[in-house]
């Protein structure tokens, strides 16, 4: 499903709008929901989190993406107040809350592992929250009732949450944040424990009860394709710091650098010379190869050593070269992946580099030209596509395993495997 | 054939461990003065007479008194004493487990008299109180044992889920952790009880003029083995039998109840 979002940045712009307007209820002047100003958080010698900068407005989906140790979840546990930080200004609805302890924040969370208290029943869960507010106790029944109905548990509030599923649990643990009307909700890879078709079907109610209910949410979770479903907008992180901040469409077609975009989705990443620049628009020369084409925002010159990187469904395929001048490049066809929608070619340079292909299977998607494996192919792709960064600015542990020249087929479960 | 090995076997083991006390139940209702085969008949009188011996009265009330106080210090001091040996994180953690279980080894014989030279020492005259903390301390190991048990099985997380549902830590220690560990709590309390009623060589050391029930026993014995001792023990036994029983249900309810339950529906 990512891959069918568009990844050229005026296309993302009114997604951007489309998206922002339709869960917000805040109105201009109220403070945001969660605000971070140069948030630290060390343990010891060790930093988790290095001078975040984060605000999140009211009613919105904000996911924190990253890979595990990337300070997501340390984030989440700073707002919750399971943690506390060690410097910088942690605003929830406007108040400083640094010296507030966790039950006293109107703050909500929903555990990875549920965490439902095994000896009451399912509505005594749902109560909790209420009942240690001094709730009564026929009118906070009534809220638990209502809440296990918006999650679809009606009938079930007289069980133990050991006679429930895995999905019913989660619901409860939802049911049992959310009838307390947080400011903010927050939740640690709810979905983690739940089979693949479970979690797609839980992606979307809780999506649907995120609008219903209004309220805010700070979701973790290490899964883009989950991020990028679910959020309004998301904040990548790695080792402690925030990558990027901005809507799906903006993280996933214009990544701020190369560790988001090799984050997200699935890329090839080329290195070369740049060898003409003007206005952005560069062509870049893969020695042995060809020129392919590129932009960038930031400032190059030619000769520049430089990393172009591609997403596989942007690359256009055909046994013929493109119209004259436009920069391609030729390959031998590998291999050919047909994975229902999609179908994955794996194209070899002739510098041994591999470059991924996603053609999409309908006619409008990539066209009807049939393709055999072992034959010559031209790769080409729009100025747009081909996101041009330095070269060796790799981070480590967000990107892919290969280092230099390009990316081989073998990490592209990332976008679609899970589909 | 090998089976058949195997049920002599097992026969035979359990009939070493239960015979002599299926032998004092079965005596404790014959009818005859010196209990020996054959069985001359069966009669209750010998039960009917621990109703007239208001000595035994006595040292029954004394027995439960001490065993009820030692219950109820023990299992809140081991309690306690729990949550740190188990979660906390300290300098000497384990030698601090180790010397809070070692009463559990050392002879009664040894506990008794250095109890009883320590009470001389600090002045302390013996009575029903210096039983009491006599008892606590051999005790007091096993409330511990029983008590960490589930509190290393404990899923910390539901506190933090409290504490996030704005209950304080009073609360939800009430509310989360004292009923998710209360099956444990319960347990040592039974065994704690069970253990008091019985001691007899720690009691013997320390009791000064108060007696409590297994002391009479002894001094019953000292006549010879009176029909009214088999009656007695019969009763004991049964008692103790029914707080085990009740101890092992609990805990068993405790651990394995929620998938029983979840089995049931």
């Amino acid at each position: 499903m990512t891959a069918s979002l568009p990844a050229d940045t005026a296309t993302a712009a009114t997604v951007v709008q489309r998206r922002v307007a339709a869960p917000s209820a805040a109105r201009a002047g109220d403070p945001p929901a969660v605000e971070l100003r140069g948030v630290t958080k060390r343990f010891g010698t060790t930093t988790a989190l290095e001078s975040i900068d984060l605000t999140i407005a009211k009613g919105e989906f904000f996911s924190l993406l990253g890979p595990s140790g990337c300070g997501k979840t340390t984030t989440l546990n700073l707002i919750g107040g399971f943690e506390s930080t060690s410097s910088g200004t942690l605003l929830i609805d406007g108040q400083p809350v640094q010296d507030i302890p966790a039950h006293a924040r109107p703050v909500n969370t929903v555990f990875q592992s549920y965490a439902l208290f095994p000896h009451m029943s399912v509505a005594d869960n749902v109560e909790f929250g209420l009942r240690m507010k001094g709730v009564p106790k026929a009118e906070r029944r009534r809220a638990a009732l209502e809440m296990l109905k918006m999650v679809s548990l009606a009938g079930y509030e007289d069980r133990r949450p050991s006679q429930l599923s895995g999905g019913q649990r989660q619901r409860v643990a939802l049911a049992r944040a959310l009838v307390n009307r947080p400011a903010v909700l927050l939740l640690d890879e709810p979905l983690g424990a739940l089979d693949l078709k479970l979690r797609k079907q839980m992606q979307l109610e809780l999506t649907r009860l995120q609008r219903q209910v209004g309220i805010t949410f700070v979701y973790v979770t290490h899964d883009q394709e989950e991020a990028l479903a679910m959020s309004d907008r998301i904040a990548v992180m790695d080792h402690g710091r925030i990558l990027q901040i901005g809507t799906p469409a903006e993280i996933y077609g214009a990544p701020a650098n190369r560790g988001v975009m090799e984050f997200i989705g699935s890329v090839n990443a080329l290195e070369g010379r740049i060898a003409s620049i003007g206005a952005g628009r560069a062509t870049v020369t893969l020695e042995g190869v060809g020129p392919m084409a590129a932009h960038t925002e930031a400032p190059a010159a030619v000769g520049d050593a430089v990393a172009v990187l591609v997403r596989p469904e942007r690359i256009r395929m055909s046994a013929t070269a493109p119209a004259a001048n436009a920069p391609s490049l030729a390959g031998t066809l590998e291999k050919i992946a047909p994975l229902g929608f999609v179908t994955h070619c794996t194209v070899q340079l002739s510098n041994q580099a591999e470059v991924l292909v996603f053609r999409l299977n309908n006619p409008d998607g990539s066209g009807s030209e049939i393709f055999a494996e072992g034959q010559r192919v031209f790769l080409w792709w729009d100025y747009s596509d081909g996101r041009m960064f330095p070269a060796n600015t790799r981070i480590d542990s967000i990107g892919t395993p290969q280092a230099a020249s390009a990316l081989s087929g073998d990490r592209h479960d990332g976008a679609l495997g899970s589909t | 054939m090998g089976r058949r090995i195997l049920l002599t076997y097992g026969v035979l083991g359990f009939a070493f461990l239960y015979l002599p006390i299926a032998f004092l139940v079965l005596f404790s209702f014959n009818d005859y003065i010196i209990p020996s085969l054959p069985f001359r008949g069966f009669t209750l009188k010998w039960y009917r007479e621990l109703g007239y011996d208001f000595v035994l009265h006595e040292a029954l009330y004394n027995s439960l008194f001490i065993a009820a106080w030692t219950t109820v210090v023990s299992t809140v001091l081991g309690t306690l004493a729990a949550f740190p040996l188990v979660r906390c994180t300290f300098r000497f953690k384990q030698t601090g487990q180790l010397l809070v279980i070692l009463p559990m080894i050392i002879p009664h014989f040894l506990m008794g008299v250095a109890l009883l030279l320590f009470f001389a020492f600090v002045k302390m005259p013996l009575s029903r109180l210096t039983i009491i903390l006599g008892h606590v301390v051999f005790t007091l190991p096993f409330a511990v044992l029983i008590v960490s048990t589930r509190l290393y099985g404990f899923d910390r997380t539901l506190e933090r889920a409290a504490g996030d549902l704005g209950a304080n830590p009073a609360r939800t220690f009430w509310h989360v952790t004292l009923p998710l560990i209360l099956p444990g709590v319960v347990g040592a309390a039974l065994l704690v009880f069970t253990l008091s009623m019985d001691e007899f060589l720690i009691t013997y050391f320390v009791s000064g003029q108060k007696g409590t029930l297994t002391m009479y026993i002894w001094s019953l014995l000292k006549d010879g083995i009176a029909p009214r001792v088999n009656a007695l023990a019969s009763v004991l036994l049964g008692g103790s039998f029914v707080l085990l029983l009740i101890g092992a249900w609990v805990l068993d309810r405790g651990k394995g109840g929620q998938s029983k339950r979840a089995a049931a529906s």
